[in-house]
């Protein structure tokens, strides 16, 4: 979260006020306003960071007008290969204000969403207007870690809403519930136990047992999962408040039984904005589903954070994944699989065995690839070994 | 819509955010807010004179010790209490150590302000992480920063605002705190147990003491080899400040004094460096020679930066001397 608990309550209550106060005929005020408050919060957290969305937007919106000078695919590549640029800067500048302006949160964000608002135009899907892209960047409570939207689904028209008392009671509620998860299950249960079973990271390895290693891994994830579900939590709750329905981000993923329920349930928005934005306009053009299925992974890693660790991370759960998609359609494997589902135990045990392979394999991968370099990510898997 | 009408949107949702923040920095403006979380002294329910005001970091927080000093000034104040806060602010930084004190001179009267030496020293970083706290807005908008790069100044004034917005909102949610009460209620002053000396670890000072062999000069001290020079960077900044509270004190009628709270085996100030800072500021200076220091050894610090009992008693008697020469000459 990039404001303070605080702040970034009373900058919603004060932000519902003047929002509900407003007439629902004038929708465009509501969202004036919405893009000032959000903008200001945004530039005062970090000057750079206020000047880069809006410079990002800029440069965005910038294609509707070149599009009807230079039409063609490669135009359209080339305005987000410029957002891409934006997002990767943060790893590849080596500048100290570079570096201390835009390795914060949010960055990722709004380059996505001006990458997937250039297709939209490109494909003719939109005819947004500034205010509308502006609007989609900047709201502050999807800002800094979504859920990631795109332009058709989260624009000024969002704001045209009439007041409902379930919208505050709803939304509050749902920020209670990631306030929770957020500051109390993750801070005072998640992270002990996890520390308690690897108290310093990678120094502590040679000292830990590979179940210890395991069980770190496995509870850092899991602390992963609920304090970022806690922040979607929040983000859906605070927009629910303004009456804008936002995706959801979760679906329990903590139950998946295998890689791709996993991802069905894991990271939803992200996974819904590159399969329609990446995956789906790859293999139209050539056709390659696995090789869709490779590319969204690597950029879903790279989007993660340009490293070699997160290279591996997409390529293993990419390759995980075609496993998975090839051994579903395996008769054989159907065969058995049914086999043994037919009884009880069987299908729970199957359950069981498939819920234990997969939160293993996500943990480690998450683990692996949060180390600081590749040769601490290989450190964080040999502790596994006994 | 039109332009005009589009361009007159924007205006009033500026106003309406503009309302939003000018309200949030008025309720972190009250001094109850700023220094309130800030400073165990009870400066809001005393109203009288203070006597002496000690001001630095935690080495000046921990190397005088309040009430043991109020008793050693009844000797020159027989008919009423003593008065001595110790406004001493722990972190690096002059600019929130020496604000809080021009705040107190601002609503009270101080006779003495002893305000540690050292910390006009180098490295230090651009501001006091307290600042936000204890400044006023004012004091964030106008903080010299001039070392940074224009737009490393830029980012860490707003960084500084936005600290100070978030402390607002922060104080303002938690119920019955310092935003909403009427006024501060009495807490407990701190007190450290001076009962028992807290001795160094030998072998860490051993190994400290191998390292800085090569680099030793004297037989306990390092000396300070580098030029103080007021015109740039940290010193700069520390001037600036310096200046801002001695104009308040000689309108106030308040003697400032510079005093130096040594570290163990740290520099120590050479001779050069003192005659510089009393020609550029003109005030006294207490100040610890080598010779006193060597004799303190190791007895008299509880750790390396901060005095134990032993050095504090040192330190407070070289106030209370300088009090009765001070009272000796006529003075205060």
């Amino acid at each position: 979260m990039f404001l303070t608990p605080g702040l970034y309550l009373l900058a919603l209550g004060f932000a519902c006020l003047v929002y509900w106060a407003v007439p629902q005929r004038h929708f465009g005020l509501r969202a004036a306003f919405l893009i000032t408050f959000s903008l200001a919060l945004v530039t005062l957290y970090i000057p750079a960071l206020g000047l880069a969305v809006v410079l990002s937007s800029l440069l965005a919106y910038a294609y509707t007008w070149v599009q009807g000078r230079l039409p063609g695919k490669w135009t359209a590549a080339a305005f987000i290969a410029i957002q891409v640029g934006l997002m990767l800067l943060p790893d590849l500048a080596d500048l100290s204000v570079v570096e201390q302006a835009f390795t914060l949160t949010g960055i990722a964000y709004f380059t996505l969403r001006n990458a997937g608002f250039v297709i939209d135009v490109y494909k003719q899907k939109t005819q947004s207007k500034f205010s509308d892209l502006i609007f989609l960047n900047v709201f502050f409570p999807t800002y800094s870690a979504g859920p990631v939207e795109n332009i058709k689904t989260l624009n000024t028209r969002s704001c045209d809403t009439g007041f409902q008392a379930e919208f505050i009671l709803l939304g509050a509620a749902r920020i209670l519930v990631g306030i929770l998860k957020f500051y109390v299950v993750t801070q005072y249960i998640l992270d002990p136990v996890a520390k308690y079973f690897l108290p310093n990271s990678s120094a502590e390895l040679d000292y830990s047992t590979p179940i210890g290693v395991w069980a770190s891994l496995v509870f850092g994830w899991f602390s992963l999962y609920i304090s970022f579900s806690g922040y979607a939590d929040i983000a859906i709750g605070s927009s629910r408040m303004f009456g804008i329905r936002v995706r959801e981000n979760f679906n329990f993923p903590i139950f998946a039984t295998n890689i791709q329920n996993f991802w069905q349930r894991w990271n939803i928005s992200i996974m819904n904005f590159t399969s329609e934005y990446v995956y789906l306009n790859f293999v139209r053009v050539t056709g390659l589903r696995v090789g869709g299925l490779f590319l969204v992974f690597l950029c879903i890693g790279i989007w993660h954070h340009f490293t070699v660790n997160y290279v591996i991370w997409g390529l293993a759960h990419a390759t995980a994944m075609t496993v998975y998609l090839k051994l579903d359609r395996h008769e054989r494997y159907r065969a058995f699989r049914s086999s043994v589902q037919s009884r009880r135990a069987g299908r729970w045990g199957l359950a069981c065995c498939g819920w234990f392979l997969t939160i293993t394999f996500v943990s480690l991968l998450s683990g692996f690839a949060n180390a600081e370099s590749l040769k601490g990510g290989l450190q964080v898997l040999s502790g596994l070994l006994p | 819509m039109t332009k005009a009408a589009r361009l007159g949107t924007f205006f009033i949702a500026f106003v309406l955010c503009a309302l939003f923040f000018g309200g949030l920095l008025l309720v972190a403006e009250r001094p109850s807010m700023r220094w309130g979380l800030r400073t165990t002294e009870p400066i809001y329910l005393h109203e009288g004179n203070v006597d002496v005001v000690i001001g630095g970091s935690s080495r000046a927080r921990r190397g005088i010790f309040g009430p043991y000093l109020e008793e050693d000034l009844r000797e020159f104040l027989p008919d009423r209490d003593p008065v001595v806060y110790n406004l001493g602010v722990a972190g690096n930084g002059t600019d929130a150590q020496i604000l809080a004190m021009i705040e107190l001179l601002q609503y009270r009267t101080v006779d003495y302000v002893f305000l540690q030496l050292d910390m006009l020293r180098r490295n230090r970083p651009p501001t006091h992480r307290n600042l936000q706290r204890l400044g006023r807005t004012w004091d964030i908008v106008v903080a010299p920063l001039q070392s940074m790069t224009w737009f490393e100044a830029l980012t860490h004034r707003f960084q500084l605002l936005y600290l100070r917005f978030s402390l607002a909102a922060d104080t303002c949610l938690q119920l019955g705190t310092e935003c909403w009460a009427p006024k501060l209620k009495p807490r407990p002053a701190q007190t450290y147990d001076l009962s028992e000396p807290r001795d160094l670890e030998l072998a860490e000072l051993f190994k400290k003491l191998s390292q800085r062999e090569r680099r030793r000069d004297g037989a306990y001290f390092l000396s300070d080899d580098r030029d103080w020079r007021f015109d740039r960077g940290p010193e700069l900044r520390t001037a600036f400040y310096l200046d801002l509270l001695i104009d308040e004190a000689a309108k106030q009628g308040t003697r400032v004094v510079l005093m130096d709270f040594p570290k163990f085996e740290f520099a120590q100030l050479n001779d050069r460096t003192i005659e510089l800072v009393e020609d550029r500021f003109g005030l006294d200076l207490i100040t610890f020679d080598r010779a006193e220091l060597r004799e303190m050894g190791s007895r008299a610090w509880g750790d390396f930066g901060h005095f134990n009992y032993v050095g504090e008693a040192i330190a407070r008697g070289k106030i209370v001397n300088y009090i009765r020469s001070e009272h000796g000459h006529g003075g205060h």
